[in-house]
């Protein structure tokens, strides 16, 4: 063998070699751009990492069959014979698959937190998918949006969903309608969670900003009854001390107001109206909102009422029979009356009315 | 150059005229067309199901292709002892080797961009036709990823043709196909050795699994398929550091495959 026969392998080698050596900066500027290695964090799972070796590489696949077989199992079983346990575990390994596959979570969440007969009532499950959704896809909107409606409706942890729904509006991408619309929850959640002063605040951001008309009108009457519920409070605060005064309750407001407790007189309430006196709350209350608020429960305990009637063919027999139905069937709460006074129910037009009329 | 495409010339018209190509590309479209069953039980997850089942039928019938052919592409003419006559004409050993590979390589861009095309058709129909939730649920439609995502897996199966040509040099076609799949496999978890090596507490065996990690193919870096779907970066510079990578380490399988063949002798 001669000497040139000889180097000639060990040229090519030496060539193999720094080829290999030369791929590395790219290598490395690959994983620069597409960031991190992106089985590390599915790896830490053992079950679904055990899968992903199973699959491959083909990761999204297989989410796909999961998510086929979850559909399949789901849609098969009557609400009582669901396991909530396995579908969690389904969506589990379907978003460790796929974390990107919002609407894995998204329905998984929902129909986990839901309660019966539309979902399976597992509230915690479904705030801990959908949280593990926004973890893995943090710019998307939908899933903050999905987990406050829930946090909002279920849990009725007001907060929470106002801070869900502020982050859901934060997000990029999204159009000025939309953030306009989902900034209006938050501040709703704000309000309905007692928290007056931040919700005016963010009906003011939107007024300020957004571009389309109605939205600002509908801002505009919302900083209207924030405002007017400011000054009911404020009335009902001197109405108590009246009564620690005169050990009795004024006969109106403006009895309250020639007592000199109330500075200035009684004020004019921003939503229209006047202010009127709710005796058995012992408080005072703006007439235009309290009319509101009487219309708005009428319309559901009607309808509700009404749907009573679609399901079981006759209206409810009595009032607790309504209030079952609706707490049970609905996620909302049987209505209290804004005045202290009663829902009347007639079991023979399945109407309800209110056992005081506000003009 | 001249004999490098001769003999690319001639393993591409032998290439498509082999018969197992043809039923592999038939069930590559019968998996396609199927994602059409699959995507109408999927709860509105129309394109997503379609993209993920019709990429993974390309990908997984490129690599098949590229195995089951590639592991042939030597031993085949050593064993019907067309070599002889080969290598009586004025073609040296690597040119050999290099033409085999681009033979192979013309036949797969061919057949990859047939099955791409069917696939793409096949999605702008369901596109099309659900317009607004696709909209709605993906925010987009993301052809050039679909086209990018096509391009990454054919570069995946350029390496592998390159690994099934070196086992294909100096060992029998089942060992080959073999071998090559178990390359394969560690190459699609190659993110999991280097998971290793950064969490294992000896500097040396770290220092090793980092070598493995740098030296086994990385075809985890070809799967972009994901971002067919959601979108995603697939900008410029990650197509051409991932090209680059792939160019350069088929270039040392094909150099690792004429030394082997330069030492075999034929008898």
């Amino acid at each position: 063998m001669s000497v040139r026969t000889a180097i000639k392998p060990l040229i090519a080698l030496v060539i193999l070699a720094a080829l290999v050596a030369v791929s590395i900066p790219f290598q490395i500027r690959i994983d620069d751009i597409r960031g991190r290695f992106r089985s590390v964090e599915g790896s830490l799972y053992i079950s679904s990492s055990s899968l992903k070796k199973l699959s491959l590489g083909y990761n999204e696949l297989l989410a796909d069959i999961y998510w086929i077989r979850a559909l399949q199992y789901f849609g098969s079983k009557k609400p009582g014979e669901q396991n909530p346990d396995l579908l969690y575990h389904y969506f589990d390994i379907i978003t460790d698959l796929d974390p990107k596959f919002v609407n894995a979570y998204r329905y998984g969440g929902t129909f986990l937190a839901e309660p019966p007969p539309f979902g399976l009532g597992e509230t915690r499950k479904g705030i801990d998918l959908l949280d593990k959704g926004r973890r893995n896809n943090p710019e998307n909107y939908k899933l903050p949006l999905e987990e406050a409606f829930i946090y909002y409706f279920y849990p009725k942890d007001y907060e929470k969903a106002a801070e869900l729904f502020r982050e859901a509006s934060e997000k990029p991408g999204i159009s000025p309608l939309r953030k306009a619309s989902i900034t209006g929850m938050a501040a709703s959640a704000h309000a309905r969670g007692g928290n007056n002063e931040l919700s005016r605040k963010i009906w003011e951001i939107i007024y300020e900003t957004s571009p389309s008309g109605g939205r600002r009108e509908f801002a505009f009457r919302n900083i209207n009854e924030i405002d007017t519920m400011a000054l009911e409070d404020k009335l009902t605060e001197s109405l108590k001390e009246y009564v620690k005064r005169y050990g009795r309750l004024p006969s109106s407001p403006e009895d309250l107001a020639r007592s000199g407790i109330v500075k200035n007189g009684i004020p004019e309430a921003p939503v229209g109206g006047k202010f009127i006196l709710a005796p058995k709350i012992e408080a005072i209350k703006s007439s235009e909102l309290s009319k509101r608020k009487i219309q708005e429960d009428i319309s559901f305990l009607n309808a509700k009422s009404a749907r009573y009637k679609k399901l079981y063919g006759d209206y409810p027999r009595s009032p607790d029979e309504l209030r079952q139905f609706i707490e049970l069937q609905t996620t909302a709460d049987f209505p209290v009356h804004p005045l202290g006074e009663e829902y009347v129910y007639d079991p023979v037009t399945g109407k309800v009315e209110s056992s005081v009329v506000v003009d | 150059m001249r004999r490098i495409l001769s003999v690319a010339h001639n393993t591409f018209i032998e290439a498509i005229r082999d018969r197992v190509l043809y039923s592999l590309i038939l069930f590559a479209i019968i998996m396609i067309l199927s994602s059409l069953v699959f995507a109408s039980i999927s709860a509105e997850q129309y394109n997503k199901i379609v993209k993920d089942l019709g990429l993974t039928a390309i990908s997984i019938i490129g690599i098949l292709i590229s195995v089951f052919l590639g592991i042939g592409l030597v031993y085949k003419e050593v064993e019907r002892k067309t070599v002889y006559n080969i290598f009586s004409k004025p073609i040296k050993r690597y040119e050999f080797i290099f033409g085999k590979y681009l033979g192979l390589g013309i036949t797969l861009f061919v057949i990859t961009l047939g099955m791409a095309l069917i696939l793409f058709l096949l999605v702008l129909l369901i596109e099309i036709r659900y317009e607004g939730l696709i909209s709605f649920y993906y925010g987009g439609h993301y052809y050039a990823e679909f086209f990018n995502a096509v391009y990454f897996e054919y570069l995946e199966f350029l390496v592998v043709i390159g690994i099934a040509l070196v086992f294909s040099s100096f060992t029998t076609p089942i060992m080959s196909a073999l071998f090559t799949f178990f390359v394969i496999a560690i190459g699609r978890f190659s993110s999991d050795i280097r998971l290793f090596a950064e969490e294992v507490k000896s500097p040396l065996t770290g220092l090793f699994s980092e070598a493995v990690y740098r030296i086994i193919p990385n075809l985890e870096k070809f799967d972009v398929r994901s971002e067919a779907v959601y979108g995603g970066v697939v900008n410029p510079d990650l197509i051409l550091y991932t090209t680059v990578y792939a160019v350069i380490y088929t270039l040392a399988l094909l150099i690792l495959a004429t030394i082997i063949f330069e030492r075999k002798e034929f008898k």
